[in-house]
């Protein structure tokens, strides 16, 4: 329904009373997200630029360049890149895969389902006590390996760590994307399935060409999800080793969370720039390949 | 359209106006006029902001000695003094008086006097005594044979004169089952004239002015009594711990012969030791704590504050009896010592309104303990403030809970404070991250003031005291008022005779005497804590922001404490003596925080310097001891007037300072070493019954089954001392982090699960992390 404006091209009393009284409705909203949301922000960018807080003096871009030298920061940097690179493309595949086949009504479908779901479910600190008793030096993997007449490894505190964190971020993460692909896939437009089928098109082309292309904004979605959380996954290690890891699993979010620990406000601030800086590219980039992939979808 | 662009151009506005807001650096305090002057402070600001404070005027009292266990009466105060003459070796107690309302302050003989010689057969010994409405005092005596093994206990009426009236052996009225001796800890006196005594654990008994038992009380739910008064109504009231746990306050009940709980302390004083409860003039009760003085409403339990002590310019520490004079008056006695050269001063309290004192300008001193410090740092505080007309400093406690976690709050309000550029002026350095603080540039560096202030210089203090308080950036950050040196001592066989040694050669050692206990008491995990506190800055460049784990070095110290046992059982009989002695235990650990500790251990080693060899800790320079300091103040980089804090710091190790002061714990300054010493050294003799000169020791240890006699000591061993001193090294600064890294990744090494190399491997990366950060 069209409003009056729309129809006739000028605002009513009415419509300019109603605009005039919402604007006042929604300011307390609007302080409360300038407070809590765009005003710390600022104070952000404000601590990445002055020497310490009690001199306040303007150092403009020094502490971006000292950060960028730092040896930790460079390590987080590396290995948070190295990880989401792993972790959030096997997310993505995985879950697809995972949606696929429970949408294929096997039997036990739901019961699956609901196996798949259930890490979600569970507090972060017991995931992890599992986990601890599981990787452990002494634990039950390593149990199983020198069973097999193989040699304890130190999953926690070795290189081989970065696959411990890789495999809790995916058993605790499949799920949710699976749902998100489910629901997707429920979706799709079954008329345009059986032209292609009509038009004997296989089914790797059907899901190539037709299913992926109407999933492409879930996908991005997931994809979006899933880089977050792994950013997130921070707390899992944080719970598993503490501050300062093993070198392979210190991350972005280790370097932040010692320095606001050390009152080093300055690295703290321009490190959380940084990674904004990364995370707006990264997204964008995304967007801009989904625009591209998913335009005729929208059209 | 037109009011659209409007509003998102004023939204752009605002949003601006934060960014460039939040740039300035504004703002700061107003002084009184309204006018931002750094370092005024006005009248509001002192003492807290309160209205009324207790002023007090001092007078000293003429009298020098042993002085204890008072009591008030009308205004009269009365303590049983004491004297041990040499010549003679007689101790003598005197029972004085001294009138508080006087001019000049002197005690007077009141009538009990008691010797006991080193040849009486029997002695006599006051311990606690009651002064009745009448005048005449009733005093509980000890009385032992010469050998000590019979002790009797005594009830003892004398007259205002002196004369006894009556005299009672209580021994067996205030026996205890299953103890040989009852020692009698608090007596007091009720209205009635009637004696209550008590032995701080187990029973209370009412006896009357004859000595004859009256009735008994057991003491239950309480332990470890505090204090013992009687308040306006009579309930003769002690207070303690709770079997429980905390405070407990419990009032005697002679009719169910039991303790009862008496009140809850809630408000100001909820959770505080109770020292002592006094009654007012006009029947108010009032009770006393480390740290004030409260009001008590005796039907509700709830205390208000009345005064804090170091607002009326008081060191709790000193405080021996405090008394209400008059309305809104109070009395403290108080004693600088407990040695025959304690100086004493009675205080007097009164009310008065803070606009009616002085306006100093206000130096904030912030502390995490409790009381705002030891007895030194009390005493620094309140002899500043008497003496400067134009600075006061005000103690800001930071650790306000109690509890597991009292100490980490503690610590975040300080770090925020300091980040807000609220924290105190002056910084109790005891417990505090000196090498993080000082990196962000948060302390002041010292340096300048020692090298310009006349009165001070950095020659008058011990090189390797400065050295250890100076972070790595150079910055000196406080210098403390005493310090201790640790190191290890051995054998000479065992170890050999170069102070000092490589972790190559204390490997050896330790390989070779396989089979004896290492160390007393210590475990695997004790002998990484003592072989890292003070070696683990070898590792570590600071300067580079680099660490050498993985050496041989490192996985020696490992392999060296994975040789100590994985648990020591319990002993309750603390004997580390005992295996230098009989050469079953390898090494000694030596804390020596004063001259008579470094001569215990070579009382350990048979009192001979040629038998043993302070070794030190394993590590590749000097002689292989350490220096650790603790206290000390720090100032505060964004305090307003940093020379008026200086003042203050420098007052806590001033020669005068070292002087009030009756610690023998090593002075940061050398000429309060020097002067300690030369007391020290001056022997004590007598004449024993072959007419022949004996030296008298002037400390005694005991340590399990051992006795250790310290006598003067000589030239030598002060020259060896000093020489530990001089050439010991600064103790690195304990970095929580590191060693928490190293604890835990050797634990793995230490559990059998790792070898030595793949835990330096784990440690060597993570400290390499941690360092990368600080960089």
């Amino acid at each position: 329904m069209r409003t009056t404006k729309q129809l006739t091209g000028k605002a009513t009393k009415f419509t300019k009373k109603s605009k005039r009284s919402s604007r006042w409705f929604l300011t307390p909203s609007f302080l409360g997200v300038f407070l809590f949301f765009v005003l710390p922000f600022f104070v952000v960018i404000y601590y990445s630029m002055v020497n310490n807080p009690i001199a306040h003096e303007f150092v403009f871009l020094d502490n971006f360049a000292r950060v960028a030298r730092n040896g930790a920061f460079q390590r987080a940097v590396r290995n948070t890149a190295v990880f989401s690179a792993i972790s959030v493309p096997l997310a993505v595949v995985l879950s697809l895969l995972l949606a696929v086949v429970l949408n294929q009504r096997l039997p036990f479908h739901s019961q699956f389902r609901t196996a798949f779901l259930s890490p979600m479910m569970v507090p972060v600190a017991s995931i992890v006590l599992i986990w601890q008793v599981l990787f452990h030096y002494n634990g039950a993997v390593n149990d199983i390996i020198v069973n097999m007449g193989g040699d304890k490894i130190d999953w926690l505190k070795s290189d081989k760590a970065i696959f411990v964190i890789v495999i809790l971020f995916l058993w605790k993460n499949l799920g949710y994307n699976m749902i998100m692909f489910m629901a997707a896939l429920g979706n799709l437009p079954t008329d345009l399935i059986e032209v292609a089928e009509l038009e004997s098109a296989n089914r790797w082309q059907i899901f190539v060409h037709i299913k992926l292309r109407y999933m492409s904004s879930t996908i991005l979605f997931v994809t979006i999800m899933s880089l977050i959380s792994s950013f997130k996954v921070f707390r899992e290690v944080y719970l598993l080793t503490e501050d300062h890891p093993v070198e392979n699993i210190y991350l972005l979010q280790h370097f932040m969370n010692n320095m606001f620990g050390n009152l080093d406000y300055q690295k703290l601030s321009s490190a959380a720039i940084y990674m904004s800086l990364a995370m707006i590219v990264i997204i964008g980039v995304l967007f801009a390949i989904e625009n591209h992939f998913g335009k005729d979808v929208e059209e | 359209m037109r009011k659209q662009k409007f509003l998102t151009k004023a939204l752009a506005m605002v949003l601006a106006s934060a960014m460039i807001l939040s740039l300035a650096a504004c703002g700061g305090k107003d002084g009184k006029d309204g006018e931002n002057k750094p370092g005024v402070t006005t009248e509001a600001e002192q003492y807290g902001g309160k209205e009324f404070v207790y002023a007090a005027s001092f007078m000293d009292v003429d009298y020098t000695g042993y002085l204890d266990n008072g009591h008030i009466k009308d205004n009269y105060y009365y303590f049983l003094g004491g004297d041990y003459n040499e010549a003679t070796q007689i101790y003598t107690q005197t029972l004085y008086k001294m009138d508080l309302t006087a001019g000049k302050i002197a005690p007077e003989e009141a009538g009990l006097k008691t010797s006991a010689g080193i040849n009486d057969t029997e002695a006599w010994f006051a311990n606690n005594f009651a002064v009745l409405s009448d005048g005449s005092v009733v005093v509980q005596q000890r009385k032992s044979s010469m050998n000590g093994d019979e002790l009797e206990n005594w009830l003892v009426h004398i007259d205002a004169d002196g004369n006894e009236i009556s005299k009672k052996n209580i021994t067996e009225d205030v026996k205890i089952e299953g103890v040989d001796y009852s020692y009698i800890s608090a007596m007091i006196a009720t209205k009635d004239d009637e004696i209550v005594l008590n032995d701080g654990q187990n029973k209370v008994w009412k006896f009357d002015k004859e000595g004859n038992l009256l009735a008994t009380a057991d003491i239950k739910g309480i332990q470890w009594i505090q204090s013992t008064g009687i308040v306006s109504d009579g309930t003769i009231v002690l207070t303690g711990w709770g079997e429980e746990g905390g405070q407990q306050a419990c009032k005697v009940n002679f009719d169910t012969k039991s303790t009862e709980k008496w009140l809850d302390f809630t408000g100001d004083a909820e959770g505080l030791d109770i020292e002592e409860v006094l009654v007012g003039k006009n029947d108010q009760t009032y009770v006393r704590t480390a740290d004030a003085l409260f009001e008590l409403n005796t039907e509700t339990g709830a205390t208000t504050e009345v005064l804090k002590w170091l607002d009326s310019d008081i060191a709790s520490w000193d405080i021996r009896q405090v008394f209400c004079a008059e309305e809104d008056e109070f009395g403290v006695i108080m004693g600088d010592g407990y040695e025959d050269d304690a100086q004493y001063e009675v205080g007097i309290l009164r009310k008065t309104a803070v606009a009616d004192m002085p306006v100093k300008e206000i130096i904030t001193l912030g502390t995490f303990s409790y009381s705002g410090g030891g007895s030194d740092s009390q005493k620094a505080i309140v002899n500043f403030n008497r003496k400067s007309d134009k600075y006061r400093v005000e103690v800001i406690p930071y650790m306000v809970e109690e509890g597991e976690d009292a100490w980490q709050k503690a610590v975040e309000a300080f770090n925020n404070d300091i980040l807000a550029g609220t924290g105190p002026d002056v910084l109790d350095a005891s417990n505090l991250n000196t090498e993080r603080l000082t990196s962000k540039g948060l302390l002041v560096d010292l340096n300048e003031y020692l090298d310009k202030d006349p009165d001070v210089s950095r020659d008058d203090y011990f090189k390797s005291v400065l050295e250890t308080n100076t972070s790595k950036e150079g910055t000196l950050y406080c210098i403390p008022n005493s310090f201790t040196v640790l190191t290890l001592a051995g054998w000479k066989e065992d170890v050999g005779d170069k102070q000092g040694w490589t972790v190559d050669e204390a490997k050896a050692v330790f390989e070779k005497n396989k089979g004896k206990d290492y160390m007393y008491m210590t475990d695997r995990r004790s002998a990484l804590s003592m072989l890292l506190f003070t070696n683990y800055d070898q590792f570590i460049n600071w300067k580079e922001g680099t660490c050498n784990f993985n050496n041989d070095d490192f996985t020696n110290l490992l392999e060296i404490a994975n040789m100590f046992p994985k648990e020591t059982p319990n002993n309750d009989d603390y004997d580390p003596a005992g295996g230098i002695i009989d050469h079953t235990t390898l090494i000694y650990e030596a804390y020596m925080s004063s001259m008579n500790e470094y001569l215990l251990t070579k009382a350990i080693f048979g009192d001979d310097a040629s038998k043993f060899t302070l070794i030190g800790f394993p590590g590749n320079e000097g002689n292989g001891a350490r220096i650790s300091t603790n206290g000390g103040y720090a100032i505060n980089a964004a305090a307003k007037n940093k020379d008026a804090c200086w003042e203050f710091v420098k007052s806590f190790i001033s020669p005068d300072a070292y002087k009030a002061s009756n610690t023998w714990q090593i002075p940061s300054l050398r000429s309060a070493f020097d002067a300690q010493l030369e007391k020290l050294m001056v022997p004590e003799t007598y004449v024993d019954e072959n007419g022949e000169e004996q030296q008298v020791a002037s400390l005694g240890y005991g340590m399990g089954n051992h006795t250790f006699e310290i006598f003067p000591p000589t030239q030598e061993d002060v020259d060896a001392f000093m020489d530990l001193i001089d050439n010991a090294r600064g103790s690195i600064n304990y970095d929580q982090f590191i060693y928490g890294i190293i604890e835990e990744e050797a634990g793995a090494f230490f559990d059998g699960g790792k070898s030595a190399q793949d835990a330096a491997a784990v440690i060597q990366s993570r400290i390499q992390t941690y360092l990368d950060e600080n960089d």
